[in-house]
């Protein structure tokens, strides 16, 4: 363990050292100290990687001689959760979380140090490593994670039992990969601020860093709801928790920005706002760790009160005023060759739109995270926001974005003439104006949610007809048959056709959310043995009541044979375990179906047998875990190498350099 | 254990301070490169070829992708005016290089096949 302590303070020496042969290396013109400090920076990764390896191996061995293990472990704990203890709290996480940094800085110098063109590596190094050197001080000084225990002990307290799912195995480390990676984007930016090199070279070089994130930061907030539906028994997956918004607040930021710069690279447009959502987003990572590891807003997903949280918060406003002090002393040289939207209808217009709302909604988002802070410094009173303040405010402009998600495809760049709109918009429109009177047969009858059916409808159509229009063109314009053209089609541009897929994905995960959010269905019931109930098109039978004895807890749980439409389904297992050191856990079964979700809870119950069940009916709730998948599949196409269609593009290339020569088109 | 450790500390600090070993150099070359020219024209090329692809889907009026097209059009001529001069310092085009009779006739075919247009001579 002295072994661990020794190289988190050798790393902050070499970060030291690092900055330093930067600031020498760039006023001194002087590439020695340059190329020391890419050494050095690759040196901190293996540091940091025998620190974490260390702190790992301990977790496998029961080391209780460290405070962290002890809080954290016990010896019975199966080894797959003994690894995962190491993100299981607060100095491990943040132990892992500079582990990774210096693994994304080690990449970034790796990829470009050999290139010589120009000396933004350099100034990007700059920013990472004053980022890991806040990690390593933390790590160090305030959240020492080799710390010793105060007292011997035989055995750890043992992880808490609602940390021992799969879900929140994988839920943070796949957040902690997203915030991470967003430090990658932010410092290349900040890095364009300092040279004065304005152009987009920094979001072409970061494209991928862009994706990565945003996968991870998605994939890391599904992960945290799947664990909420499996784990806290109450039978959702979000409840506008101050820490769920505050992963979500970045995920919105991130996808503003993932779309803006398309507009930067494709028309030169909005460099000041992308730069300022890239801050933003940066920033809001940060201000979730906040929120996350100060305990200022009690949450269920929170570390506990602890002074690291107001350490973060130092370090926000530091970042916050760096990256505002910086583009406002390039604004002028920014807003030069910035060209204006010219029309209100075209594809760049509904880009800024979508932008405009995404930041829209984050920011209720954060109003309604923080008012219980602000109530409670101006009034005395903790006053708390729940779900229909969130609700209220954001479906409307969830509303808005499906809309802007079918209407974007159908307008053209620059811009559309009405007669071109209109000719666009009469297919998808019709098609899924049909979609009408099957949700009025359904059931489906109230205003917000036939909107959201309506237009999610509207976004599919949409994007099929981008798929068979451009299939058709193959055949019709090169002779191709229609598995060719389409084949054809999706890999000559993996961007365009992969964004189609994650935005089929993202209405899959909207239908999903908005169903089981208008549409669930609870009840209570108190059976006895034998008792049969019927809900909906389930008849339950209460069975038996059954206790267990595993290796580190007891439980109780109730059989509950399940029917459907008269037709045996299965046989459900709703239980409550009791854990030797830790408080009891609610563990509900679930049968999940591509309709509906059919979800029991133990309640409790009583000598004789009897029993306590909540019965919840989520429809189309597993349409969020599948969209999750297509949105993954949508991005993994469009990062995959694309074959870009050659045809007419020398030809094109020619038209131009005849136009150089002074002729052209007539 | 100890010792390993002391090892891997001392490599590490031989490792990072060896560039110090050598003499001072710079090698960051500024402006604007080759690469970086031939990516941005690559781009605008790109971009044109883009909207021509949606004009063949349906998706453009005549009216829009002309003006479209104009526009981008001009939107690469820098970059490749670029290009020229720059190959053109570094000798590796001719100056008086001329198109081949074929490949005009050839880009009369697919401007006029795609814009409806022909090109003067």
């Amino acid at each position: 363990m002295d072994f661990g302590r020794y190289s988190l303070l050798f790393s902050l020496i070499l970060a030291i050292f690092v900055a330093i042969g930067l600031t020498a290396g760039i006023r001194k013109k002087d590439g020695r100290f340059i190329d020391l400090s890419y050494r050095g920076a690759k040196a901190i990764f293996v540091f940091l990687t025998f620190a974490t390896s260390i702190l790992i191996y301990a977790f496998i061995t029961d080391d209780f001689r460290i405070e962290y293990v002890a809080a954290y472990s016990e010896r019975s704990l199966p080894l797959f959760y003994k690894i995962t203890g190491l993100w299981a709290g607060q100095k491990g996480s943040l132990l892992f979380w500079g582990w990774l940094l210096s693994l994304f800085t080690f990449i970034t110098v790796k990829r470009d140090e050999k290139n010589l063109n120009t000396l933004f590596l350099p100034y990007v190094l700059v920013f990472l490593n004053l980022t890991l050197i806040f990690f390593l001080v933390l790590l160090n000084f305030v959240t020492p994670p080799f710390e010793l225990a105060a007292i011997f002990r035989s055995d750890g307290n043992g992880l808490n039992p609602m940390l021992q799912n799969p879900g929140m195995v994988f839920h943070p480390p796949t957040l902690y990969l997203g915030y991470v990676g967003f430090t990658v984007p932010f410092a290349f930016a900040m890095a364009a601020l300092v040279m004065g090199d304005l152009g987009d070279w920094w979001i072409k070089k970061t494209r991928a860093w862009i994706l990565f994130s945003w996968v991870f930061l998605t994939l890391g907030i599904i992960f945290g709801g799947w664990w909420a539906y499996k784990e806290l028994g109450w039978g959702g997956v979000w409840a506008w928790d101050p820490v769920e918004n505050s992963s979500f607040m970045p995920w919105l930021t991130a996808t503003a920005f993932l779309h803006s710069v398309i507009i930067q690279e494709k028309r030169g447009m909005l460099k000041i706002w992308n730069l300022v959502l890239i801050l933003l987003t940066f920033s809001l990572c940060i201000f979730g760790t906040f929120i996350t590891r100060s305990g200022i807003i009690s949450s269920v997903h929170a570390f506990g009160q602890s002074p690291v949280g107001f350490v973060f918060l130092g370090f926000l406003f530091v970042t916050l005023a760096t990256g505002i002090y910086l583009i406002w002393t390039r604004y002028d040289q920014l807003k030069e060759k910035n060209p204006r939207i010219e029309a209100f209808l075209s594809r760049e217009s509904t880009f800024l739109y979508n932008n405009i709302i995404l930041v829209g909604i984050c920011f209720a988002t954060f109003w309604g995270t923080i008012f219980p802070l602000i109530s409670e410094a101006v009034k005395g009173v903790k006053i708390s926001v729940g779900p229909p303040f969130f609700n209220t405010i954001n479906s409307p402009l969830f509303l808005l974005l499906l809309l802007l998600m079918a209407v974007s495809p159908l307008l053209g760049w620059r811009k559309t003439s009405s007669k071109g709109i209109l000719k666009n918009m009469v297919v998808p429109v019709s098609l899924a104006t049909v979609s009408l009177p099957l949700l009025y047969i359904s059931g489906i009858r109230e205003f917000m949610p036939v909107f959201f059916y309506y237009l999610s409808v509207f976004v599919i159509v949409t994007l099929m007809r981008e798929f068979y229009l451009g299939t058709k063109a193959g055949v019709k314009n090169h002779g191709r048959g229609w598995p060719a053209s389409f084949r054809r089609l999706v890999s000559i541009n993996r961007r365009r056709y992969g964004g189609f897929i994650v935005h089929i994905g993202m209405v899959f995960i909207v239908l999903g959310l908005a169903s089981y959010g208008y549409y669930q269905y609870k009840e209570d019931f108190g059976l006895i043995k034998g008792q049969e109930v019927t809900v909906k098109n389930y008849r339950l039978k209460y069975v038996d009541l059954t206790n267990l004895d595993r290796w580190n807890y007891n439980s109780v749980g109730s059989l509950i044979e399940v029917y459907k439409s008269g037709e045996f389904k299965g046989t459900l297992k709703p239980e409550k375990r009791f854990y030797k050191k830790q408080e009891p856990t609610t563990e509900v079964a679930i049968m999940s179906g591509v309709s509906e979700d059919l979800y029991l809870i133990l309640g409790g119950w009583n000598r004789d047998g009897s029993i306590t069940l909540t019965v919840v009916i989520n429809p189309l709730l597993s349409w969020i875990w599948t969209g999750t998948g297509v949105v993954l599949f949508g991005i993994v196409w469009a990062v995959l190498p694309t074959r870009r269609r050659e045809d007419g593009v020398d030809v094109i290339e020619k038209e131009i350099i005849m136009r150089l020569k002074g002729t052209g088109v007539e | 254990m100890v010792i390993l450790f002391f090892i891997l500390i001392l490599a590490s600090l031989a490792y990072i301070l060896l560039p110090l070993a050598g003499e001072n150099y710079w090698p960051f070359m500024s402006g604007g490169t080759l690469a970086g020219i031939q990516t941005e024209k690559k781009e605008g090329i790109q971009a044109i070829s883009d909207i021509d692809f949606e004009f063949e889907m349906g998706k453009l009026t005549e009216e829009d992708h002309a003006s479209t097209r104009e526009y981008l059009k001009r939107q690469a001529l820098p970059a490749l005016k670029m290009e020229r001069d720059l190959l053109n310092r570094m000798g590796l085009i001719k100056p008086k290089q001329e198109i081949s009779k074929k490949l005009k006739q050839d880009i009369n075919k697919e401007v006029l096949r795609i814009c409806g247009k022909k090109l003067s001579s």
